[in-house]
C-alpha cells in the first residue's frame, strides 16, 4: 500500500488498487453552425463581416457524442464485472474557426451575388482564409519533403559513406514523426574488421551505432545469404551487383542466426534495452523492427518479409546509384515534394490540441472517481483548450509541431488587402521552411518541374527568393484519397503480393507500389497502367490519383496521398484510322460539341457541365509533376498536326500561358520581357492601388487605398477575366510618351500632367481606421468611453480634445488634423497607494491634486489628417465596449508620388507640368505621363513598348488588346493596323514642344500604356524636424517619424565632416543639437561631484573638497557611461586642468 | 542695309521656311531668325510689322459651336503657341468651385463628388462676370448659385419579378447633369450677367452618381468665374492644338508599278495616278505618318515638308462658348498682354529719361514684334 504523502508526485494507479473502472468514450464529432454569444447571454449567428467589425472570431462550436460508463468489478478473481452505460450526449468541445466560403461557412449556400451582399460580404472575394480576432487570417502552404520515398544521395568525396539511401517513414494513420531509416554505402577508404570494400551500414530508429545490412536482413529472418542477396539483387546473373554486396555479406559471417542478430541490435539500443537481459533485449529488438523499422510498410506483426523486400529495395536502388546505373535523386525535384494546405495543418493542430484536451480529462476524470463523485463531462471537458488553442496558432502563427517538429513560424499571416489581386497571390502562396540564412542557391532556383505548377515570375526579391513561390493558375493541390480502392484494382487485375512471389520474379516483372509502400509486383504492368488510367478518366478511381509508369527503373507507382501538386492537361488519343496521309493523328479528346456547352453552361463548378464535368468525361485529366514525366504534352493544339513530331502525344498543354500565377498573369506580354522585370512587376502589382474589395466601405481595414477612378487595362490578358482584373481594376490607361522632355523625369522619374491630376488622374482615397476599447483594469474598474476633463482628468494631453461629443467619440464628417482626440478615454485611478515604507497610505487622487481619473484618449497619428469617415461602436469578446473610427483623405498625385507600368517600370513624380506646357500631337494630344527614353534600353522591357502599340490600336479601334503571352500575333500585325487607321505604324507622333510651339526633333513614342499608382507616397513619407521629443535614457531625440523624432546623423555623416575638418559643425550636430548636459567634477579625483545648484554648493564627499569643482559639458550619453562605469567598479575620471 | 528682297537659294529657302521630316528625324524644327543672317546674299530677313500685318492672314476652314478650324498663315510658332497656350489656360470660364453639402447619403464621398460637380462644363457667358477668390463676397457679378437635389426611391410601377435594370426598378438611380438646377439670387441685377438664358451644364447626361432607394444627395453650388491655369476646369476648350502645313513634293517622276506602290503605301491617300504618273493630290490630307519614305529608297523619290509659317488650328470647346467666340476671347488676352508689356516699357522708358543718366548695365532693347492678328 501506498501512502500518499510520502510520495508526493505520484498518482495511485487506480487500476490495480481500486475496484472501479470509468470508461469514457468520445464518438462522432459534429460541427455546429458559426454562432456567438453575446456576453448578455443571447445567441445568434455570427456573419463573417460581424466577426471582422468587432474583431470577434468566426468559428462554430464542435460537440462530440460521448459516453461514459462504469465498470465496476464484482470478482477480482474470476474477472466478474458489472458494466453500467450512461446514455451518449453531445459535449461541447471547443469552437474551431471556419473558413470562409468552406462547407461550414455561413456563406456557402449563399450562391448568389445579392445574398452574399446582404451579408456584407463582397461577391468576388474568394474566402479561403479564417477570421481570428477580427483580423483575416491566411494559411500558408507548407512544403516538405515527401515520406515513403527512397531517396538515393551521393556525398561528396571526404566523407565516411559515398552513398545514402534515405527513406523517412510515415504510416498512413499516424500524426507523429516520420521515423527515417537510412542505407549507407561506405567509402572506398573505409576498411575495418577485416573485411576490405565498401561494406552496406544502415541507422535504425533509436540504434545508436550503424548496423550492417545483412545483420538487419537476418534480424528480419532471413537467415542465409542466398535470401538475403535475393532479396537485394533479384537476379544471380547481375555478378556487378552482387560483387558489390560481397563485403556486406563477409562483414556479418558472425551473425547467422536471427536471435543472435536482434541481439546485436539492441545491444547498439538506449541504455536500458542495452544493459537489460538477453530475452529482454531480443523482444526490444523485435518490438523495434515491428513498430519503429519502415512503419508505412505495416505496423504489424510478421511483416518482417514485407520490410525485407523494402529494406532490399533500398540497397538496390543505392547500388544501381553507385554503379552508376542510376542518377541520384534530385532533392528539388517538384515530385519529390509535398504541400501541407489548411486542411493538414489544421487536423495536425486539432489533434495536438485534442490530445492535450484528453490528457486534462483523464486527470479531471481520475480526481473525480477517486473522491468517489460522478462525473459530470461538460465540467470536465474544458472547452477552453481546443478554442484558445486553435485561436492562439491562427493568430500569432505558431504552428506547434506534431511530436517533437520544431514550432513553425508565420504560417497564419494577415490577409493582404492592399488590391484585390495581393489578397489572389496571398492565398494561393507556398512557403518552404527552410533556413533563410541557407547559402545554397539550389532549393531556391526555378526547377524544370516548376512548369505550370509554380509561377515562374513570382517570388520576392531578397533572402526569401525562391523559398516563397506562388502556385501557378491552373495548379491544384491533391486533398487525397484512400489507398483501398486502389489496391483492390490492383489486386483484381493480379498483381501478384510480394508475400506470393519468390524474388527472384521480381528482376523480370515491374514493381509496383501505392504510395510509397511496395505492394507486389506484375507482369503486364504497361497494360495494368493503361487500365488504370481508363479508369481513372471514366471516375472509377479518384481523378487525383496519379500513375507514374517508370520504365527505366521497372516500377509503377501510384500515389493518392494529400498535398501533390497537380495541373489539367488535355487528354489526347491517336486516332484509330490513319488519315488521308497515312499516318494515325493524334487528337484532343474534346471537341466542339463539348466546347459548346461548355459555353452555354451557367456555373463553372456545374457537374454537368463544367470544368468538373469535363473531367468526369475523361476530356482533361490532373497529372502531378511525377506523372508529367512519364507523359508526352505538345504545347501547342497545333503541334499535334505535324507529322513529323506528333507521334506518341498524350496529352496537350491548355495554354502555355498557365504557367503563371496571379500577379504574373495581369503583366502583358512578358513574353517580351526581361525576366527579372516580371519578378519585379509581380512584386510591385501588390503595392498597387484599385478596388481591392467591392465592400470596403463596409470595412474597417487599418489601412485601405482606394482609386478614385480605376480602369480596365485597353491590353488585357485572358487570365485576367478569372482574375476578375477587370471588374476590379488596379490602374489608369494613361497615355504615355516616352520621351526626353525639360529634364524633368531623369533616373526613374516621370514628367505627369498637372491638368489630368486635375480631372481625376490617379486621384485616390486612403482610408485609415483605428481602434480603441475599454478596458477592465482590476476588479470592476472599468476604462470608460467619454470627454476627459482638464479639471478632473490627470495626463491630459496637449491635443485637440474639442471635437468628441458626448459620448467621447468623434462625429462622422469632421476634418481631423493631427494631434486631435479620437476617442476620449478616462481610467479611474487606483483609490489607494501603498507608501513606501509600508506603513502609512495614502490617496492617488490627494498627490495629484484631486484629480480622481487619467487620461488615456487616443489621438490621430500627427501626421496624417482626414475627415472622419465612419464611427462604429460595439462590444467585442469579453463584452466591453469596443470602437473604431475611420479617417478618410483625399490623395492627388504630386511630386515624389510612386508609379508604376505593368513592366516592372516604377518611378516617381519628378514634376507636374499643366497642358499647355506638355508637348502636344497634330490632335492635340498631350500625354498625362512622360517617362525618360532611358528607362528602357538597359531593362528591355520591350512588353511594355507592345503594349504602349497595342493600346493605341485598341483605344483608336474601341476594342480590348489581347496580351496573353504565348499566342499567334506579331508586332508588325499590331502596326499594321495602326496603320489602317492612319497612324504612324510604330506608334512615333510629330508633337510640338508645349513651351515654345516648335516642332521637337524628335519623334516621339506615345500611346496609351496602363499605370499603376504604388502606395508609397510622399504625403507618409515626408519628415524633418526643428525640435521634438528626446529618449529618456540618453536625451537624444527619439528615431523614426511617427514620433516625431530627428535624422540620424550617423557616423558615415560624422567621418565625412572631420574629412572636411568640420570640428565646429560635429561639435553642433552632435553635441548642441542632441544632448549636451552639464556635469560638475572634482579637479581632485576627477569624478562626478554633487552640486546643488539653488543653494550654489559643489562638494566631492571622496576628496571633501568643496572649492576645487569644475564644471564640463559632455554629452548626457557620455555622462551616463561615465556612471554606468562606476557602476561597475570602473572609474573614469575626467581631469580638469585650466589653462593660463 | 539693302532693301531688296531678293531670293534666297532653294536649300537656304527651304531651310528657313520649312520644316524637314525625315523618317526618322525631324530637321530644321526652329527657323532662321536673324535679321541680317543672309546679308551677303541679299536677302532682307528681318521681321517688319507692316510685313507681318500684310501677310498674316486667318482662314476659317470649318467651324460651329463646338469646333472651329483654322489656318493661321505668316506667323511663328511663338505666336501660334501664344494663341494656344492661351486658349488652354487663360480664357476664363465659370466652373462650380465651392459646394454645400445639405445632405450626401449616397456611397460617393463629399469631396469626390464635388469634383465632379466641379469638372461639369457650364453654359454659361462668362465675359461679364467678375473673377471670385478665396476671401472675397460673393455677389451677383461673381458667382452663379446652382443646385442639385434628388433623392432615389422604388419604383412602384416597376415589375416585382424578375430582373430589371435599376433605371427601372429605382426612380432617379442615375444623377445626371441635368438636374443641376440654377438658383436664381440678387434679384434683376442678375440679368446684367446671366443675361437671358438661364445657366446650366452643357450636357443633360453627364453621369454624376448612382443612388439607390433611400438615398439622398442635396446640394447647393457656387460656380464662380476663373482660368484653367487655376485648374483644369475652367479650361474652355477640349483640345486646342495646331499642326503645320504639311508639304507632300515627289522628287522624280514616279511612274507605272511604284506610283501604284507609292498610292498604296500612304494610308491617307494623299497620292493619285494621273496618266500612269503619281501626283501629290491632297497633301493637306497628309498625317505625316512616313510610311511613304519607310523604305529607304524612298526617301529619294518623295520629300516631305512642313510649312514653318501655316499653322492648321483645331479649336474644340467644352461648350460654356462658342469655339470661335473662344479664339476671338484668346485673341484679346494676347492683346491685353502686349498692351501690359507696352504699357510696362513706356513706363520703363519714362523712369530712365527722367533718372536720365542711366547706368551702362544691360540695355533692354526690345525689338516691339508682336502686334495683334489680323
Amino acid at each position: 500500500m501506498y501512502e500518499d504523502q510520502h510520495l508526493p508526485g505520484r498518482v495511485r494507479d487506480e487500476e490495480e488498487e481500486m475496484d472501479k473502472k470509468v470508461i469514457i468514450n468520445f464518438g462522432q464529432l459534429k460541427m455546429g453552425r458559426p454562432i456567438y454569444q453575446e456576453s448578455t447571454g443571447d445567441t445568434h449567428l455570427l456573419y463573417p463581416n460581424q466577426a471582422r467589425l468587432r474583431n470577434l472570431t468566426y468559428s462554430a462550436p464542435l460537440y462530440c457524442e460521448t459516453k461514459v460508463s462504469t465498470v465496476t468489478i464484482i470478482d477480482p478473481e474470476t474477472g466478474e464485472e458489472d458494466v453500467s452505460h450512461e446514455p451518449s450526449k453531445p459535449v461541447f468541445m471547443g469552437r474551431v474557426p471556419i473558413m470562409l466560403r468552406s462547407r461550414y461557412c455561413l456563406l456557402d449556400p449563399l450562391k448568389n451575388d445579392f445574398g452574399l451582399n446582404q451579408m456584407g460580404e463582397c461577391h468576388v472575394d474568394q474566402g479561403g482564409y479564417f477570421v481570428i480576432n477580427g483580423s483575416e487570417k491566411v494559411l500558408l502552404a507548407q512544403e516538405r519533403m515527401s515520406g515513403n520515398h527512397v531517396f538515393v544521395f551521393v556525398k561528396k568525396a571526404p566523407t565516411k559513406f559515398s552513398h545514402i539511401a534515405e527513406v523517412r517513414s510515415v504510416a498512413d494513420t499516424s500524426s507523429g514523426p516520420a521515423s527515417q531509416l537510412q542505407v549507407k554505402l561506405s567509402s572506398r577508404s573505409g576498411s575495418k574488421g577485416g573485411v576490405t570494400g565498401q561494406t552496406i551500414l544502415t541507422t535504425l530508429p533509436n540504434i545508436t551505432q550503424d548496423i550492417p545490412i545483412v545483420i538487419v536482413f537476418r534480424a528480419l529472418g532471413f537467415q542465409n545469404d542466398k535470401e538475403v542477396m535475393k532479396h537485394i539483387c533479384y537476379d544471380f546473373n547481375d555478378d556487378e551487383l552482387m560483387t558489390s554486396l560481397m563485403p556486406s555479406i563477409e562483414e556479418a559471417q558472425v551473425i547467422q542466426d536471427q536471435e543472435v542478430a536482434l541481439d546485436f541490435i539492441a545491444k547498439r539500443g538506449p541504455q536500458q534495452s542495452a544493459t537489460a537481459p538477453k530475452k529482454h533485449r531480443i523482444k526490444y529488438a523485435r518490438e523495434l523492427l515491428q513498430l519503429e523499422f519502415l512503419p508505412h510498410i505495416s505496423t504489424q506483426p510478421n511483416s518482417e518479409l514485407k520490410k525485407g523486400y523494402y529494406l532490399g529495395y533500398m540497397v538496390n536502388k543505392m547500388l544501381h546509384v553507385a554503379l552508376g546505373r542510376q542518377p541520384p535523386d534530385d532533392r528539388d525535384h517538384y515530385g519529390n515534394k509535398r504541400l501541407d494546405l489548411a486542411g493538414p495543418l489544421m487536423a495536425g493542430l486539432f489533434r495536438q490540441q485534442l490530445r492535450k484536451l484528453m490528457k486534462d480529462v483523464r486527470a479531471n476524470a481520475k480526481r473525480i472517481v477517486n473522491a468517489g463523485q460522478d462525473i459530470d463531462l461538460s465540467s470536465i471537458v474544458k472547452s477552453a483548450i481546443i478554442t484558445n488553442g486553435l485561436k492562439y496558432a491562427l493568430a500569432t502563427g505558431n504552428w506547434i509541431g506534431a511530436g517533437g517538429q520544431p514550432t513553425k513560424t508565420g504560417v497564419s499571416q494577415v490577409l493582404n488587402r492592399l488590391t484585390f489581386a495581393s489578397s489572389l497571390s496571398h492565398l494561393r502562396r507556398l512557403n518552404s521552411p527552410i533556413g533563410r540564412e541557407g547559402k545554397l542557391a539550389k532549393p531556391r532556383q526555378l526547377h524544370n518541374t516548376h512548369w505550370g505548377m509554380i509561377c515562374p515570375a513570382e517570388t520576392p526579391e531578397g533572402q526569401s527568393c525562391g523559398l516563397v513561390k506562388n502556385l501557378a493558375l491552373m495548379a491544384y493541390i491533391s486533398v487525397g484519397s484512400l489507398s483501398r480502392p486502389v489496391t483492390l484494382f490492383l489486386e483484381e487485375w493480379s498483381t501478384h503480393s510480394l508475400l506470393e512471389i519468390n524474388a527472384g520474379q521480381v528482376a523480370k516483372a515491374t514493381k509496383v507500389f501505392v504510395n510509397g509502400a511496395w505492394f507486389g509486383i506484375h507482369h503486364r504492368a504497361d497494360h495494368l497502367a493503361e487500365t488504370l488510367r481508363r479508369l481513372r478518366r471514366k471516375g472509377d478511381i479518384h481523378f487525383e490519383v496519379s500513375i507514374v509508369m517508370d520504365h527505366q527503373r521497372k516500377e509503377l507507382r501510384i500515389y493518392t496521398d494529400a498535398g501533390r501538386i497537380c495541373r489539367p492537361l488535355f487528354i489526347v488519343e491517336q486516332d484509330r484510322v490513319p488519315n488521308a496521309a497515312g499516318w494515325r493523328q493524334p487528337r484532343l479528346k474534346i471537341r466542339k460539341k463539348h466546347v459548346q456547352v461548355l459555353m452555354n453552361a451557367q456555373d463553372a463548378d456545374d457537374e454537368t457541365f463544367g470544368f468538373n464535368a469535363l473531367i468526369n468525361l475523361g476530356l482533361i485529366e490532373y497529372v502531378d509533376c511525377e506523372e508529367e514525366e512519364t507523359i508526352m504534352i505538345a504545347m501547342l493544339m497545333s503541334d499535334l498536326e505535324k507529322k513529323d513530331h506528333s507521334a506518341g502525344y498524350t496529352h496537350c498543354e491548355i495554354h502555355p500561358a498557365m504557367i503563371l500565377g496571379v500577379c504574373g498573369s495581369i503583366i502583358p506580354f512578358p513574353d517580351h520581357n526581361q525576366s527579372p522585370r516580371n519578378t519585379y512587376q509581380s512584386a510591385m502589382g501588390k503595392q498597387a492601388m484599385g478596388v481591392y474589395i467591392t465592400n470596403y466601405s463596409l470595412r474597417m481595414d487599418t489601412q485601405a487605398h482606394v482609386l478614385y477612378y480605376p480602369q480596365k487595362p485597353l491590353v488585357c490578358t485572358r487570365a485576367m477575366e478569372h482574375l476578375k482584373f477587370r471588374a476590379l481594376p488596379s490602374g489608369i490607361n494613361a497615355c504615355v510618351a516616352i520621351a526626353c522632355y525639360s529634364g524633368y523625369n531623369q533616373e526613374d522619374s516621370v514628367i505627369m500632367s498637372q491638368s489630368g491630376i486635375d480631372r481625376g488622374l490617379f486621384r485616390s482615397v486612403y482610408f485609415r481606421s483605428y481602434k480603441e476599447e475599454e478596458n477592465r483594469k482590476y476588479g470592476d474598474v472599468k476604462e470608460s468611453f467619454e470627454v476627459p476633463d482638464r479639471k478632473t482628468c490627470l495626463s491630459m494631453k496637449p491635443d485637440d480634445y474639442s471635437l468628441l461629443e458626448e459620448d467621447g467619440l468623434v462625429p462622422e464628417g469632421v476634418a481631423i488634423t493631427g494631434r486631435t482626440i479620437l476617442v476620449g478615454k478616462v481610467q479611474p485611478m487606483e483609490e489607494v497607494e501603498q507608501d513606501e515604507n509600508g506603513g502609512g497610505t495614502r490617496s492617488m487622487t490627494e498627490m495629484a491634486g484631486g484629480k480622481v481619473k487619467k487620461c488615456v484618449s487616443l489621438g490621430a497619428k500627427s501626421t496624417e489628417k482626414g475627415i472622419v469617415d465612419k464611427v462604429l461602436l460595439a462590444t467585442n469578446e469579453e463584452g466591453h465596449r469596443f470602437t473604431r473610427v475611420r479617417l478618410r483623405s483625399v490623395r492627388k498625385p504630386q511630386i515624389g508620388d510612386k508609379f508604376s507600368s505593368r513592366h516592372g517600370q516604377k518611378g516617381t513624380v519628378g514634376i507636374t507640368y499643366r497642358q499647355e506646357d506638355m508637348p502636344f500631337t497634330s490632335e492635340g494630344i498631350i500625354p498625362d505621363i512622360i517617362v525618360n527614353p532611358h528607362a528602357i534600353p538597359s531593362r528591355m522591357t520591350i512588353g511594355q513598348l507592345i503594349e504602349c502599340l497595342l493600346g493605341k490600336v485598341s483605344s483608336i479601334r474601341g476594342t480590348e488588346g489581347d496580351a496573353t503571352p504565348f499566342t499567334k500575333g506579331t508586332v508588325e500585325d499590331i502596326a499594321q493596323r495602326l496603320l489602317e487607321n492612319g497612324y504612324q505604324p510604330h506608334g512615333w507622333e510629330l508633337m510640338h514642344n508645349g513651351h515654345t510651339g516648335r516642332p521637337l526633333e524628335a519623334q516621339i513614342f506615345l500611346g496609351p500604356t496602363y499605370y499603376q499608382r504604388l502606395k508609397h507616397m510622399v504625403d507618409d513619407k515626408i519628415h524633418s524636424r526643428a525640435r521634438g521629443p528626446s529618449t529618456m535614457l540618453t536625451r537624444q531625440p527619439l528615431e523614426g517619424r511617427a514620433r516625431g523624432g530627428g535624422l540620424r546623423f550617423g557616423e558615415m555623416e560624422r567621418d565625412c565632416l572631420i574629412s572636411h575638418g568640420g570640428a565646429n559643425f560635429i561639435q553642433e550636430r552632435l553635441m548642441e543639437m542632441s544632448d549636451k548636459s552639464r556635469v560638475h567634477v572634482c579637479d581632485i579625483c576627477g569624478l562626478i561631484a554633487i552640486a546643488d545648484l539653488t543653494k550654489n554648493v559643489f562638494q566631492c564627499r571622496g576628496c571633501n573638497n568643496k572649492t576645487r569643482i569644475s564644471q564640463v559639458y559632455i554629452p548626457y550619453a557620455c555622462k551616463l557611461l561615465f556612471q554606468e562605469l562606476m557602476a561597475m567598479a570602473i572609474a573614469p575620471r575626467i581631469m580638469v586642468k585650466v589653462e593660463d | 542695309m539693302p532693301a531688296t528682297i531678293g531670293q534666297l537659294p532653294s536649300h537656304l529657302e527651304k531651310a528657313r521656311s520649312r520644316v524637314g521630316v525625315g523618317f526618322k528625324k525631324i530637321s530644321n524644327p526652329v527657323g532662321t531668325y536673324g535679321a541680317r543672317t543672309y546679308q551677303s546674299l541679299g536677302y532682307d530677313n528681318s521681321l517688319r510689322l507692316n510685313d507681318f500685318k500684310e501677310n498674316c492672314t486667318l482662314e476659317i476652314l470649318f467651324c460651329d459651336d463646338e469646333e472651329v478650324l483654322f489656318d493661321l498663315v505668316g506667323t511663328d510658332a511663338p505666336i501660334a503657341n501664344a494663341l494656344r497656350r492661351i486658349l488652354l489656360s487663360e480664357v476664363p470660364t465659370l466652373a462650380i468651385e465651392n459646394v454645400f453639402v445639405h445632405r450626401n447619403t449616397s456611397i460617393m464621398h463629399d469631396e469626390q463628388l464635388a469634383h465632379r460637380l466641379g469638372l461639369v462644363p457650364l453654359k454659361i457667358d462668362p465675359r461679364p462676370f467678375e473673377y471670385w477668390e478665396k476671401g472675397l463676397p460673393v455677389t451677383v457679378a461673381n458667382t452663379v448659385k446652382l443646385s442639385l437635389r434628388t433623392k432615389c426611391e422604388f419604383n412602384p410601377s416597376a415589375p416585382r419579378d424578375g430582373e430589371a435594370p435599376p433605371s427601372v426598378l429605382y426612380k432617379n438611380s442615375s444623377v445626371l447633369s441635368g438636374s443641376i438646377e440654377h438658383v436664381p439670387f440678387g434679384g434683376h441685377e442678375q440679368s446684367k450677367f446671366i443675361g437671358n438664358e438661364v445657366p446650366r451644364p452643357v450636357h443633360e447626361d453627364i453621369l454624376l452618381c448612382k443612388l439607390r432607394p433611400g438615398q439622398e444627395i442635396h446640394v447647393e453650388m457656387d460656380a464662380t468665374k476663373n482660368i484653367g491655369r487655376e485648374h483644369a476646369k475652367w479650361s474652355p476648350v477640349a483640345t486646342a492644338g495646331y499642326r503645320m502645313l504639311p508639304e507632300v513634293n515627289l522628287k522624280t517622276r514616279v511612274v507605272g508599278a511604284t506610283a501604284k506602290r507609292l498610292v498604296n503605301l500612304c494610308p491617307a491617300k494623299v497620292f493619285d495616278i494621273e496618266d500612269d504618273v503619281a501626283v501629290v493630290a491632297r497633301p493637306r490630307d497628309c498625317t505625316v505618318c512616313r510610311e511613304c519614305i519607310r523604305e529607304p529608297e524612298w526617301e529619294e523619290r518623295v520629300e516631305l515638308t512642313r510649312k514653318r509659317d501655316h499653322f492648321i488650328f483645331s479649336v474644340e470647346s467644352t461648350g460654356a462658348m462658342p469655339a470661335p467666340t473662344l479664339v476671338t476671347e484668346a485673341l484679346s488676352v494676347l492683346t491685353g498682354k502686349c498692351d501690359l508689356v507696352l504699357a510696362a516699357l513706356d513706363a520703363a522708358l519714362k523712369q530712365r529719361t527722367t533718372h536720365d543718366n542711366g547706368v551702362d548695365e544691360e540695355n533692354p532693347d526690345v525689338e516691339m514684334d508682336e502686334s495683334e492678328g489680323s
